[in-house]
């Protein structure tokens, strides 16, 4: 008994020892953003990256704050919506087709999956002028619809990811369900997913994120300053604060924050998909 | 209350304003302005566009901004879609670009029927600049010059020397016998060392380092190529140019009055000015374009203070003086509606008054000659503000004397392959001599692809394009639903199809359609603004043959896939095993070891840079220790044995590293894969892993038998996608990097955004896409078909 509980008081420390090595690893960006934008525009170029500010000050937090060249408020809304829209429509859309690709056999099912992953091959940049062409044509040029109709009806990493879990899931679970009567839709909503909830959350989190980074995309479907995204609205600043890092970094910080709220609470859903899973 | 009465009254004012428009018979306009400057100007340029909608009540101005980073690029996609902007600023290096494909109106006709507009008012030189096959395209705006030196007058006072007046000469050797009239030997003062020998304070930092090298060869008499309008022959390896650019190194790595990248880091142009700010630099060599920011930051009695002023760049020995200049001004885009308003808007926009306006405050300098010397150059009718910097009437001369870029359309492209290899120049890895005739060789190549490309005649039809898309698109319809053999058809077809709509109509209508597109294109030759000419297989026929990067850059992308996979995949999986242990904390790692991957992407390149700088870097800080001479982790050895020298070294700027670091950086991102794998090991049931335990089994059978079959979908998946997304990377080496140094980054993908962005050969890229889809895709469907480690527990049933 001693030995048992001596040897998991061993694991637990080499655990913690292992990530807390790989946290100095992953945090090394960030610590470097967050002590670059702590530091005065002279501390900030002449010191060392890794140094502690001299003397910290959130004065680059203020003047963020007190600058009017660029509407952040409304960028970050803008932002939101681009995020919370591709969010739920990729979900949805890519749930539902994995679980063609995963569970359903039908006619084309394998080519069609074939070309779900050829279109990631294509790199795409050869796409960007035949796409705005396309966009164009739709009348979609200066509008959201570009950046988030892609993701709203489902990307093939999400669908091939989302099989990949749906074709996991014991079929008993469903079978057992359509015997207590159960249609298809109450049977997907009821079993399916809430088994699958991690990877769901993880799709989710994935398109947000990724919506909320996109640069390239905004900056060349939209026109109009008033639909700008607040990475476009953290390149004008920099762009119109002459490159001051120390700024720049003061609003990246910003930027990230509520990505990273998101991943902290979305964490959740991790474990309580687990413990449904159990319960079953 | 008071607001409402407000609102009615606005209300009132807009109705009646609209009316009187109205009433003037006009039928209201609206006109698009795009625009790149910084926030000053674009300020007072904004302030005239409402002006210019006061005096013309029927027009509305809608001002653009995309911002400098992706401005051509962005005008390039507007041109092909045909929804430009109506006015547009460009500058003297790119607009050939356009003008050469008919999307620019020419403004002959505007200029005889306007008495307004008098060319001879501008600088000589500028308007035949802007000619193109005979007709202006563009009406002037500003101009400016690369050969100004902003200085710092404390410094000069300090070490007891004389301001320069702008005569001073430059040649080969110090001539201390010329005393402040040689540029070297005020260079020589300049630069202080500490009782080391190191210096601690430089005498010169330019914006871009060739800068010094460019002025050097073009005012010793040697030119880049046989005819700058149309090129044939390319010269960067000629004598006198090796002689100027090995010369202009030397200042730095063996008279050490250039701070060299590797102090400076090269984090970003910026960098250099702002070592000027802080007194660590005494010369800093620019353009116009900084006025606005060193008056910004240089505000009389604030902190950051000292006396400074202007001055231009020396001449040659023998009184030469050829100094690179550029200037832009405002096109109007031929797909206008409203022509005449356009040209009204333009001509608004660049008359003395604007000009005056912009020029008085420092901003810009007027391209009209008489309005810069009455309203540029400060006289006493300038208040203290902006009388700095006072000496701005160097910049007259240095127009008059200035030598404005080849305007070539294929010139940016082709400069490109000389600024590729010039890191390795500076960074002392390599002689000017090498790097020089490399550039040429690489420049002289793709100049011959192109003039031959010119010389095809062969039209190609749009409607074709699109009915061969549309056939393509059946055929492959067909080939979905062909009957299988074997396979029994069941009825769940029709939920199947149905659950499938969303994706297929995306597929159908925003995937496909571009895809097949690129497919045809990459059998045309394609500036994306001129009609497409049919070249059939050439394309990919080039590509094996005479384009020398491809193997380079493809061999570049296969080391960096086989590398950083399989090992993310790897580390991952460790990491996401480690997440899963049953104990306190975790959430707050998993936010943690996702970090990296939520930094903001405009802040990303200088993050990394940091990451690596030489001095101050958290990477050399492990390796090398805070002042660069310990040990900490005892791998210094194994390290310099890596970058090939003892000490701390650039890992993104030296030829051996550079791709092992951007590897590295790739590790830095794997908290994508990781969540996937939390996901995973999450929906692992406790019961399995529970009986295992009761069944004795230690941990390493436990992994074996439970986890890793319940993993390998996920594994598998990851192998996947990373290994199709390493393929597409090029992003990070477009922004660390640029493939450098000397293209030993160059991925395939940053060859294929080169190729199409920059020598705007879309058709070629597009075949450079199709070679990397032929070869993912067979890869990828043989690690398809060869997966049976994969195991489902759902198919076991």
């Amino acid at each position: 008994m001693q030995n048992i509980k001596w040897r998991l008081w061993v694991n637990t420390i080499t655990t913690y020892a292992l990530l807390l090595i790989a946290s100095v690893f992953f945090l090394g960006p960030f610590y470097i953003m967050f002590m670059v934008s702590l530091k005065s525009p002279g501390e900030a170029l002449l010191s060392a990256s890794w140094s502690f500010p001299e003397k910290a000050s959130l004065d680059n937090y203020i003047d963020l704050w007190n600058d009017t060249s660029v509407n952040f408020a409304l960028c970050f809304w803008n932002s939101t919506v681009i995020a919370l829209l591709s969010m739920i429509g990729n979900v949805f859309s890519s749930s539902i087709a994995a679980y063609a690709f995963a569970r359903l056999n039908f006619i084309g099912r394998d080519k069609l999956f074939i070309i779900l992953i050829g279109t990631m091959m294509i790199p795409s940049i050869v796409l960007s002028l035949p796409s705005y062409v396309l966009y164009r044509h739709l009348g979609w040029i200066d509008t959201i619809y570009p950046l988030i109709m892609p993701h709203m009806t489902g990307t093939a990493f999400s669908i091939f990811l989302l099989r990949q879990f749906f074709k996991n899931v014991p079929t008993e679970f469903e079978e057992a369900a359509m015997i207590d009567g159960a249609n298809f839709p109450a049977m997907f909503i009821k079993v399916i997913l809430p088994l699958t909830k991690p990877a769901l959350i993880t799709v989710a989190i994935l398109t947000g994120v990724s919506q909320w980074r996109d640069f390239f995309g905004p900056l060349l479907y939209l026109n109009d300053p008033r639909k700008q995204t607040i990475e476009i609205a953290l390149r004008t600043y920099q762009y119109f604060h002459y490159e001051q890092w120390h700024l720049l970094m003061a609003g990246a910080v910003v930027v990230m924050l509520p990505m990273i709220i998101l991943f902290f609470f979305a964490q959740n859903y991790f474990i309580k998909g687990m413990v449904i899973s159990n319960s079953r | 209350m008071k607001f409402s009465r407000l609102k009615s009254i606005l209300l009132t004012i807009i109705m009646t304003s609209s009316l009187l428009s109205y009433g003037a018979g006009k039928e209201p306009v609206e006109l698009r302005l795009a625009l790149w400057d910084g926030a000053q100007g674009q300020l007072i340029i904004e302030n005239c566009v409402r002006q210019f909608e006061k005096k013309n009540p029927h027009i509305q101005v809608r001002v653009e901004k995309p911002g400098y980073a992706a401005y051509y690029q962005k005008l390039l996609m507007q041109c092909a879609a045909g929804v430009t902007p109506d006015v547009a600023v460009l500058g003297l290096k790119q607009y050939k670009q356009f003008a050469s494909k008919g999307v620019l109106t020419p403004l002959n006709d505007f200029i005889i029927n306007d008495k307004d507009i008098r060319l001879d008012r501008y600088y000589p030189n500028l308007v035949n600049q802007l000619t193109y096959n005979g007709d202006l395209y563009v009406l002037p705006r500003d101009i400016t010059s690369f050969g100004v030196i902003y200085y710092n007058k404390e410094i000069f006072d300090e070490l007891g020397l004389p301001y320069p007046d702008g005569s001073w000469t430059w040649d080969f050797k110090i001539r201390p016998e010329l005393k402040e009239k040689d540029f070297l030997w005020v260079l020589q003062q300049l630069t202080r060392y500490d009782e080391n020998n190191k210096p601690t304070q430089w005498a010169l930092a330019p914006w871009h380092y060739h800068f010094v090298a460019d002025t050097m060869a073009l005012s010793i008499g040697a030119d880049f190529a046989d005819d700058y309008k149309n090129p044939t022959k390319i010269f960067f390896n000629h004598p006198k140019i090796i002689k100027a650019y090995q010369f202009a190194a030397d200042l730095s790595n063996k008279y050490g009055f250039i701070p060299s990248n590797q102090i400076v880091s090269n984090i970003a142009q910026t960098t250099r000015r702002e070592l000027w700010f802080n007194k660590k630099i005494a010369l800093y060599m620019s353009g116009n374009w900084d006025i606005p920011v060193l008056k910004k930051r240089l505000v009389k009695g604030s902190k950051d203070w000292f006396e400074w002023d202007m001055v231009n760049f020396p001449a040659y020995k023998d009184g030469t003086s050829r100094i690179p200049a550029d200037a832009c001004g405002y096109s109007i885009m031929k797909s206008t509606k409203h022509p005449q308003e356009a040209w009204e808007l333009a001509k608004f926009l660049s008359d003395e008054q604007t000009m005056a306006q912009t020029a008085r405050a420092g901003l810009t300098q007027p391209a009209l000659r008489d309005v810069t010397l009455k309203h540029w150059v400060p006289n006493e009718s300038h208040s203290d503000v902006e009388q700095y910097p006072k000496n701005r009437q160097c910049t007259d001369k240095l127009i008059l004397e200035g030598f404005f870029e080849p305007r070539s359309e294929h010139w940016p492209a082709l400069s490109t392959y000389l600024t590729d290899e010039l890191p390795l120049l500076w960074n002392n890895e390599a002689t000017a001599e090498e790097v020089l005739t490399r550039a040429t060789i690489n420049a002289q190549n793709h100049l011959t692809t192109v003039l031959e490309e010119e010389q095809n005649t062969e039209e190609f039809s749009w409607n074709s394009a699109i009915l061969a898309t549309i056939a393509i698109l059946i055929a492959l319809f067909i080939w979905v639903l062909w009957p299988e053999k074997n396979k029994t058809v069941k009825q769940k077809n029709r939920l199947a199809y149905l659950l499938l709509t969303p994706w297929l109509l995306g597929l159908v209508i925003l995937t496909l359609g571009p895809i097949i597109m690129s497919f045809i294109l990459s059998g045309t030759s394609w500036d994306m603004i001129l009609p497409a000419k049919w070249v059939g297989l050439k394309n990919y026929v080039e590509a094996f043959t005479t384009d020398t990067l491809f193997m380079n850059s493809l061999y570049v992308s296969t080391i960096y896939t086989v590398i950083s996979v399989p090992l993310g995949v790897l580390f991952s999986l460790a990491l996401a095993m480690l997440l899963n242990m049953p104990i306190k904390g975790t959430k707050i790692f998993r936010t943690l070891f996702y970090l990296p991957c939520i930094v903001s992407s405009v802040a990303t390149s200088l993050v990394w840079k940091k990451m690596f700088q030489v001095q101050g870097g958290l990477i050399n800080l492990f390796i090398y220790g805070s002042d660069g001479e310990k040990n900490p982790l005892g791998l210094r050895g194994l390290f310099n044995l890596i970058s090939k020298t003892d000490g701390p070294t650039d890992w993104l700027g030296n030829g051996d590293t550079a791709l092992g670091a951007l590897t590295f950086i790739s590790f830095w991102t794997l908290g994508v894969c990781i969540i996937i794998f939390l996901a995973r090991l999450q929906s692992l049931p406790k019961s399995r892993v529970e009986a295992s335990i009761l069944d004795g089994a230690n941990g390493w059978r436990r992994f074996k038998s439970i986890i890793w079959p319940h993993l390998t979908p996920t594994v598998w998946f990851c192998l996947i996608t990373g290994f199709i997304a390493s393929f597409q990377v090029f992003t990070k080496a477009y922004v660390l990097t640029e493939g450098g140094p000397s293209h030993a980054t160059e991925f395939y993908v940053l060859h294929l955004y080169k190729e199409a962005f920059l020598s705007l050969r879309m058709g070629y890229a597009c075949a450079l896409a199709w070679i990397l889809f032929a070869i993912i895709f067979v890869l990828t469907t043989l690690q398809l078909k060869k997966s049976r480690w994969v195991s489902y527990d759902g198919d076991m049933k």
